[in-house]
């Protein structure tokens, strides 16, 4: 078996087509700040990060969120972000589109009134004061901690929720509820499964307290929901399927005063049918056309609600609500051979056995679903045959690059030999048991098939390069067969390899060095870039395959770059591929967005291909300045620059010998005196 | 002989009678034909105990005898009784005497042991881990297959000459007819070099199955106080054997002294007491050990010791023992020794001022037990408990992380704050799982990156028994009666717990795998798991074993949980183990006060494992709350709790009530400023504070998790001159700001602030003067600085006493 090692696609790199040191031109987004925005709101947002000054457009994923460019230079953008009264609370995928290239990132819609901190808080005995409900948006650096003084009556309950992973920071906060001598009352690290913290607390006295949001692991943005606010921990069943009504129990805090429920995007609205302080029972009927898949659930009150860090799926397959687990074998209760099983392991060491009936020949494949939707279990399926025997078993799932979706749910096909009845069992890797343990457990008999994924979908890359793209094919319910592999939709003079997935899971090292199998075959498609047209072309990843006659084909699910999301995996909300033509530059100029005007400003240049040896004058654009000589060796120019504070100038580089213009800086804005 | 007569007449007092008589071995169990030696032990009025088998009278039925007064023989089986009488005081014992054993010269019963006898199998000479000079046996004896392979087959079998018996290597060498860098250990036709001429002469034969082999060995008396130095006691050694026969092993053991200089050691076992002090003499054979605590005193006990008043149990104990030893107690501590004393080792720091004011001008005779009632609810309590466990427990390792090690601090904090009974905090930790970052108590298995099941085992032997069965992984145990047999059958109790990648910041989790065992190095062989000193405990499917070893381990009949718990606990507060170290219980390495261990041990078993309740009986004992100004009688006692034993307070202590002094928070990497040392789990990680890490706050790396208190120039230059000090004297905002800007307070007040904050006491007069002296000279400020950092510097302040 080839060992595909996952440098080996970095390893391949560029030819000698092009310069191999040219930079990437793809935008990228290292931060945005405010990391939300509140519906019914506009707020302007600074995206930082690189190759971000020829934007062309922004746009959100979904519904009532538009953004408008305010400004654009090379390592920042300013946007204006407005999300309607009625956007739907929670992460929403924006795509920014450049002339070089595409990048898709994560942003948080609100449904607080959103302040942000005022970084003179370090010190707990000087608070930044803030009124309830709010939520605020901060950012922790190194040694950083934000301290917030509030104001709580006696007997008071009230929720304090950061998310931070769950929109895609890389912050990893921790929390903490402090007396006002600065005595720790409550603290918390890791409460939801990406860990992001969560305290509910209730006050015993009346008087100020201070919030503390910190980090024992790096820095980012975050945003601090507080409040007495209605918040649910477990949503069961964590499923309802199209065209039906389904009645869900929500378990959490506050929950008396929620007054609406949704899910998702005003898809399906519940009709409360009881509530208590911590449980409330609603109907949901949703509509036979709704889109099997991710969608959030929304309780609020006044309209006040806290984005959830769980979700709940739209399927098409009938959902059953575990209500009463049988934790022997010999007492499992039927199931239909084809069903979604919602249930909470509340015991610890427990398994909630099921029983289903097979004929010789069926296949079956059992999908455990837990940390996918924000749960804590780490589920484990076993099946048993008639006698107890067991005779199937599934734990981890390979293991991964780490740009896989953070989750050890395991699948498991079994193709059964005999007749007669078999149970399946699933209980928590570490036999632990807890009201988080929460699991969808599919049971479903299904062909063998494969599952396709695409995981750099918004590759750019330089007419003249080569380069590859990498998917995974993931074999399910017993899928022996090679499976071919190719894109669509590339532009006339790009080609992309066809490659042949064989059914053998890859190799991949980690980042220690040690050899582990991952699930599924990772596929290299290496693309050459031939004198294509710039611009971006949606593409497509494709793959077929042929068993016993019968011919299986399916488009790739378009994933999120780790890189590009933070700690957001999975399907992107809308799976669209992208690749990027870009010209090869011969010269590249490395401007700062913002330089005083009355000093000499630094600009970097480079040169490449029939470029390298050229002498430049560099010109500015915008505020007078004579004409900089760049002898052919120069990697660097002082330029002085006269212009008015508030002016926006670009340079350009032009060829001394013939005066052809060879490249145009990204703008610097003139700040100050 | 006239000095004997001296001594005995030194020792055993003409004008004190003899009250009591007892006979060792308490039942005598011997075979017909062989003989079994006894001690008889006469003590008198005041307590003074002696040896006088020679000299009591025996009345015995005809067919046994006492020969030379001291070993008694029969001639054939039956039971009887011996009766011994001396100075009008009788004693009698049963005597079993067995049908005759039949006498076969075994390799392993006889031969091993002439080795260990005669210093050849010790860790200096054959015994070591090379041997010496190509030739290499069994440390003491431990594994007789090893020293046959040694003796007759390794250098090309070279070591014995059947043909010619008398011309082997193995007797020319010892009897030094050869040249032997190790001298002469027996001498040519001794009873040791006839027998293994004999075992020669019969072919040099390896034992044949079903041989019989040494259980257990025994030493008489269990222990001694041995009164004037130049007195002797005679030891005698009995071993039992896995076929019910029974031996006199008294001349066949190889005996040592744990400090000779107190207490000697012939072979044969006389012991000879030297100087005044506390040791033990240690008897070995073919694996097997066995220990006599000696206490050796100068002098009979004092006509007029003082009454010495007991608040609890642990008094009686401790108090007893002094007794016997002469020594005389330290007066209780005063006021403000107690009030420091006890704030430091309940909540970590120092009393605060309003805190040691109120204390100190209370008049309430029950104001210390009641202090000690208020101190155990005090959140801190569980900071600093979480501190020693997460030590004991390694939270702080590295391979935890910051995250996973702070959720075990945390997992423990909260244990202390609900008073969780520790066998049940015990139990639930043997059979966690979880992930670290989490379920903190399942960072009990997470002591390296792969969790291997000889690891674990090593860490509950160590942790929660406080033995160390480490070298039986490699080889049979030297010193202590575990095989490898023993290792491998607990390690795989842990065969299936293994670690997982939960991917995410590296997190990692402990769960059971679905199947897993232990193969025996030897036999490589599945093992199956098995109790230390017990039976095996298969695992039966859909179970898991460790809950069975969970109970076994925190059973209120396992002879080691509750004993070593004790004693670690109880050195938290006394400052040394009852055992010491306290991960070292051992036959070997026997109690300092076992009647106390044991009290201890029953008192915190009786108060379901409650650490709340103990430590109240400690905190409330006169033992603890004695002066740590020591008399003459108790000067150089460090092991009977007779004063308290200073030390220097950890770094977390110090650092802690620096803070409180001077109202300075201190900045931890990491944590937010002014969060206390005590109450950061992991406080070292990544960057550590430079306090702390020449403090002592340990890596956690070893096993071997106790504080490293030894002092160092470091230390003493960060003191004098380091960032802490300096940020501590001359922080802004501080008390001392407050205090020189209170203008109702004068310069002598707040002397005594600093004083009564940081030592617990009021300045004396001098120490005033003294302390404003500079005043006339030097700004208010930097006076008042100045004294500060005198004090932090002085040894009562750094010194918990």
């Amino acid at each position: 078996m080839p060992k595909l090692y996952l440098l080996f696609c970095f390893a391949l790199g560029l030819t000698a087509a092009v310069d191999s040191d040219l930079p990437s031109p793809a935008p990228s987004v290292r931060a945005a700040f405010p990391p939300g925005v509140q519906r019914g709101t506009s707020t302007e947002v600074e995206l930082s990060g690189a190759n971000l000054h020829d934007v062309r457009s922004v746009a959100f994923a979904g519904r009532g969120v538009t953004a408008e460019v305010l400004a654009a230079f090379a390592s920042k953008i300013k946007l204006r972000i407005t999300a309607a009264p009625d956007a739907e609370v929670g992460r929403r995928d924006y795509r920014l589109t450049t002339q070089r290239g595409v990048y898709v990132g994560v942003f948080d819609i609100g449904a607080l009134p959103e302040i942000v901190e005022a970084e003179n808080n370090d010190d707990w005995r000087k608070p930044q004061a803030i009124a309830l409900p709010i939520l605020v948006n901060g950012n922790i650096g190194s040694e950083d901690w934000d301290h917030f003084r509030i104001r709580a009556e006696a007997g008071q309950k009230m929720v304090f929720d950061v998310s931070a992973t769950r929109h895609g920071s890389r912050l990893d906060a921790d929390l903490a509820i402090l007396d006002a001598r600065g005595e720790e009352l409550a603290w918390v690290d890791d409460t939801t499964i990406l860990g992001d913290p969560h305290i509910e607390f209730t006050f015993e006295k009346a008087g100020d307290y201070v919030v503390r949001v910190g980090s024992l692991n790096g820095g980012g943005n975050y945003r601090l929901s507080a409040g007495v606010l209605p918040y649910v921990h477990r949503t069961l069943p964590a499923g309802a399927e199209a065209g039906k009504t389904t009645e869900i129990t929500f378990t959490g805090t506050l929950l008396d005063t929620v007054d609406e429920a949704w899910i998702g995007d005003r898809l399906a609205k519940g009709e409360i049918l009881s509530k208590s302080a911590n449980k409330l029972r609603a109907r949901f009927t949703v509509p036979r056309d709704a889109p099997v898949g991710r969608n959030l659930v929304h309780l609020s009150a006044k309209g006040r609600e806290v984005a959830l860090p769980t979700e709940i799926r739209i399927s098409d397959l009938p959902e059953i609500t575990v209500t009463k687990p049988s934790l022997d074998w010999r007492t499992a209760a039927n199931v239909p051979s084809t069903a979604v099983l919602n249930g909470v392991i509340e015991q610890p060491k427990a398994s909630h056995y099921f029983r289903f009936d097979a004929q010789p020949g069926d296949t079956f494949l059992f999908r455990a679903e837990s940390m996918k939707l924000g749960y804590h279990l780490d589920p484990t399926i076993t099946v048993f045959d008639a006698e107890g025997k067991k005779v199937a078993f599934a734990d981890d799932p390979g293991v991964d690059d780490r740009a896989d979706e953070y989750q050890l749910d395991p699948d498991l096909s079994l193709r059964c030999d005999k007749p007669g009845p078999y149970y399946v069992a699933i209980r928590d890797g570490m036999y632990r048991g807890g009201d988080q343990l929460l699991y969808r457990l599919t049971v479903k008999k299904q062909e063998p098939d494969f599952i396709l994924e695409m995981r750099d979908s918004l590759k750019s890359l330089y007419a003249g390069q080569q380069d590859t793209f990498q998917v995974r094919v993931r074999r399910r319910a017993g899928w022996t067969e090679p499976v071919e592999v190719w894109m669509e939709g590339l532009p006339q003079g790009t080609v992309v390899e066809r490659q042949t997935a064989e059914p053998k899971d890859s190799i991949v090292k980690d980042t220690c060095g040690v050899e582990r199998v991952v699930d599924g075959t990772i596929v290299l498609l290496p693309v050459r870039v031939g004198a294509s047209e710039p611009g971006v072309y949606d593409v497509r990843v494709k793959a077929r395959g042929v068993r016993n006659g019968r011919t299986v084909e399916h488009d790739a699910i378009v994933r999120y770059n780790l890189a590009a999301a933070g700690h957001v995996y999975g399907p992107m909300q809308v799976e669209r591929a992208q690749f990027t033509v870009a010209a090869p530059p011969s010269v590249l100029l490395t401007v700062p967005d913002t330089a005083k005007p009355s000093e000499p400003l630094k600009i970097g240049v480079k040169r490449y291909g029939s470029a390298k040896d050229t002498a430049l004058l560099l010109r500015v654009k915008g505020a007078s300045a004579a004409p900089v000589p760049v002898p052919a060796a120069a990697k660097e120019a002082s330029v002085p620059v006269a212009g008015h504070a508030g002016t926006t100038i670009r340079f350009e580089a032009v060829s001394e010998k013939d005066g052809r213009v060879l490249a145009e800086s990204a703008p610097v804005l003139l700040q100050g005196k | 002989m006239r000095y004997l007569a001296v001594i005995s007449l030194l020792t055993f007092s003409a004008s004190a009678k003899t009250v009591d008589l007892k006979i060792y071995p308490p039942e005598v169990r011997l075979h017909a034909g062989e003989g079994q030696k006894i001690l008889v032990i006469a003590t008198d009025e005041e307590g003074v105990s002696r040896e006088v088998t020679a000299e009591a009278a025996y009345t015995t039925p005809a067919y046994l005898q006492v020969e030379a007064k001291r070993t008694v023989k029969a001639a054939q089986p039956g039971n009887a009784k011996l009766k011994a009488t001396f100075d009008g005081i009788s004693a009698e014992v049963t005597v079993e005497v067995m049908k005759p054993r039949p006498h076969e010269l075994s390799f392993i019963n006889d031969i091993v042991p002439i080795f260990t006898r005669a210093d050849c199998a010790n860790s200096n000479c054959h015994g070591s881990v090379r041997g010496q000079k190509g030739f290499k046996l069994s440390l003491f004896g431990s594994d007789p297959d090893v020293d046959y392979d040694a003796i007759t087959k390794k250098a090309d079998g070279k070591r014995i000459d059947t043909a010619n018996p008398a011309n082997s290597l193995v007797l020319r060498k010892p009897a030094f007819q050869e040249p032997h860098g190790g001298g002469q250990r027996f001498k040519a036709g001794s009873e040791d070099y006839n027998l293994i001429l004999d075992w020669l002469k019969r072919g040099a034969p390896y034992d044949a199955p079903g041989q019989a082999s040494l259980r257990s060995l025994t030493v008489y008396p269990p222990n001694w106080r041995m009164v004037g130095t130049g007195t002797n006691v005679q030891l005698i050694a009995v071993g039992e054997y896995n076929d019910g026969s029974v031996r006199d092993l008294t001349g066949a053991v190889a005996y040592s002294s744990n400090i000779a200089a107190i207490a000697s050691v012939k072979p044969g076992g006389l012991v000879t007491a030297e100087q005044s002090g506390e040791t033990a003499i240690m008897a070995r054979t073919l694996g097997r050990a066995a220990a006599v605590p000696i206490l050796v005193v100068k002098d009979r006990p004092m006509k007029n010791y003082p009454a010495v008043a007991e608040n609890n149990f642990i008094d009686k104990h401790v108090f007893a023992k002094l007794r016997q030893a002469n020594v005389i107690p330290s007066p209780l501590s005063t006021d403000e020794e107690f009030i420091r004393r006890v704030y430091l080792d309940t909540v970590g720091t120092a009393p605060t001022l309003e805190e040691a004011r109120a204390f100190l001008e209370s008049k309430d005779p029950q104001k210390r037990s009641k202090l000690i009632d208020q101190l155990l609810e005090r959140p801190e309590r569980a900071d600093l408990w979480s501190m020693r466990l997460s030590d004991m427990y390694r939270a702080g390792y590295n391979e935890a992380g910051q995250k996973g090690g702070g959720a075990y601090g945390r997992f423990f904090r909260d244990q202390v704050r609900k008073d969780v009974p520790y066998d049940v905090m015990v139990r639930n930790m043997l059979v966690s799982q979880g992930r670290h970052d989490f379920e903190g108590i399942s960072n009990f298995y997470f002591v390296s990156r792969e969790i291997t099941p000889e690891e674990s085992g090593v860490n509950v032997t160590q942790l929660l028994l406080g033995m160390q069965i480490e070298c039986a992984r490699c080889h049979n145990h030297p010193f202590e009666k575990w095989k490898q047999d023993d290792f491998y059958g607990f390690a795989a109790f842990f065969a299936r717990v293994s670690r997982k990648d939960m991917y995410l910041n590296n997190h990692n989790g402990t769960y059971l795998k679905e199947s897993g065992e232990v193969l025996h190095p030897k036999t490589n062989k599945p093992v199956t798991p098995k109790y230390l000193d017990g039976d095996f405990e298969p695992e039966a499917p859909g179970t898991d074993v460790r809950e069975k070893l969970a109970k076994w381990v925190t059973s209120p009949t396992n002879p080691y949980f509750a004993r070593a718990t004790v004693n670690r606990f109880w050195k938290y507060f006394l400052g040394r183990g009852i055992v010491e170290q306290v991960d070292d219980f051992r036959v070997t390495n026997p109690p300092s006060n076992e009647a106390l261990l044991d009290a201890l041990a029953k008192e915190f078993a009786n108060g379901s494992y409650s650490i709340k309740r103990l430590e109240r009986a400690i905190l409330n004992s006169r033992t603890y709350q004695l002066s740590s100004v020591p008399n003459e009688s108790n000067r150089n006692d460090q092991v009977n709790y007779s004063h308290f034993l200073v030390r220097r307070l950890m770094a977390e202590q110090l650092a802690d009530t620096m803070t409180q002094v001077t109202g300075v928070p201190m900045k931890f990497a990491t944590q937010p400023l002014g969060k206390r040392a005590m109450s950061i789990p992991v406080l070292n990680f990544g960057k550590p504070h430079y306090m702390m890490k020449v403090f002592g706050r340990n890596d956690l790396r070893e096993v071997i998790c106790e504080r490293d208190t030894k002092p160092s120039v470091a230390q003493v230059m960060h003191l004098v001159s380091g960032d802490t000090i300096q940020q501590q004297i001359t922080g802004k905002d501080g008390n001392l700001d407050k205090w020189l800007a209170d203008s109702s307070l004068t310069d002598r007040q707040i002397v005594e602030r600093i004083y009564l904050s940081a030592l617990t006491r009021m300045p004396a007069e001098d120490e005033i003067t003294a302390a404003l002296a500079p005043l006339k000279a030097a700004a208010r400020r930097q006076t008042f600085e100045d004294l500060l950092w005198a004090v932090f510097n002085s040894k009562e302040f750094l010194f918990h006493h």
